[in-house]
């Protein structure tokens, strides 16, 4: 199974990309746990998005969702600033108010990867298994 | 987001109703500025059980307003945490900085 999100815009962009994809992952039947996760990771990779990739202005994203035996697979694309995280070791006694975005979508998914995304953007690949 | 305040003998109770995420979080944190420097204040509740959703612009405001409740020697707790809310604590191990509670 593939689905397919795409929309321009700013924040209000990453509450409807995960209402659609809840949606989707309620209809393939995922565990709550699960659907839990993968939401969250998208919530977190589109906020990154629009924060660095388009400077807090927003612009063109799009997810797709791929469900393929026990493998669950996220990509977010955007045209944006490329960008190349790298993984934050935050400890939890500092109390950083920032930071926690890419702490949590490498602790959500099983996989995690950042590639150049064609001409322009960067392209996030997060993969579970079920 | 809708958010409910509710203060009574120093306490505060605050109540967000949805999602706390990056659209909503700075509107929260707007709407108890005000509160945070009020000296009869002694203790702070964020009762979360009508927030389905956090992330981490919302643990963002929410580790500020500990801190400067802190400075203050104000206690700070969340209540009744659902399950995303409760992932995203145990994943940042802030679980073992907030204080949780069952019942606000």
């Amino acid at each position: 199974m593939i689905a397919g999100f795409q929309a321009a815009g700013g924040l209000e962009v990453v509450g409807r990309a995960r209402r659609w994809l809840r949606g989707q992952l309620r209809r393939l039947g995922t565990p709550p746990e699960l659907a839990v996760d993968v939401e969250l990771a998208l919530g977190e990779a589109l906020n990154n998005v629009i924060e660095h990739a388009y400077g807090g202005r927003g612009g063109w994203v799009q997810v797709t969702l791929r469900a393929e035996g026990n493998e669950l697979c996220l990509v977010v694309r955007d045209r944006g600033r490329p960008f190349r995280p790298p993984a934050p070791p935050v400890d939890p006694h500092d109390l950083r108010e920032r930071g926690y975005g890419l702490l949590l979508i490498h602790r959500l998914a099983s996989e995690v990867e950042w590639r150049p995304g064609g001409r322009r953007g960067t392209e996030l690949v997060l993969r579970w298994r079920r | 987001m809708r958010v409910e305040v509710v203060r009574e003998n120093g306490e505060v109770i605050v109540r967000p109703r949805g999602d706390l995420d990056a659209a909503s979080a700075p509107e929260l944190e707007r709407a108890i500025q005000g509160l945070l420097d009020a000296r009869e204040v002694k203790r702070w509740t964020f009762d979360l059980a009508e927030v389905e959703y956090l992330d981490s612009s919302g643990l963002g405001m929410l580790v500020r307003t500990l801190k400067r409740l802190r400075e203050r020697g104000v206690e700070m707790a969340l209540a009744r945490p659902q399950l995303a809310v409760q992932r995203v604590l145990a994943l940042t191990r802030l679980d073992r900085i907030f204080q949780i509670q069952g019942d606000p």
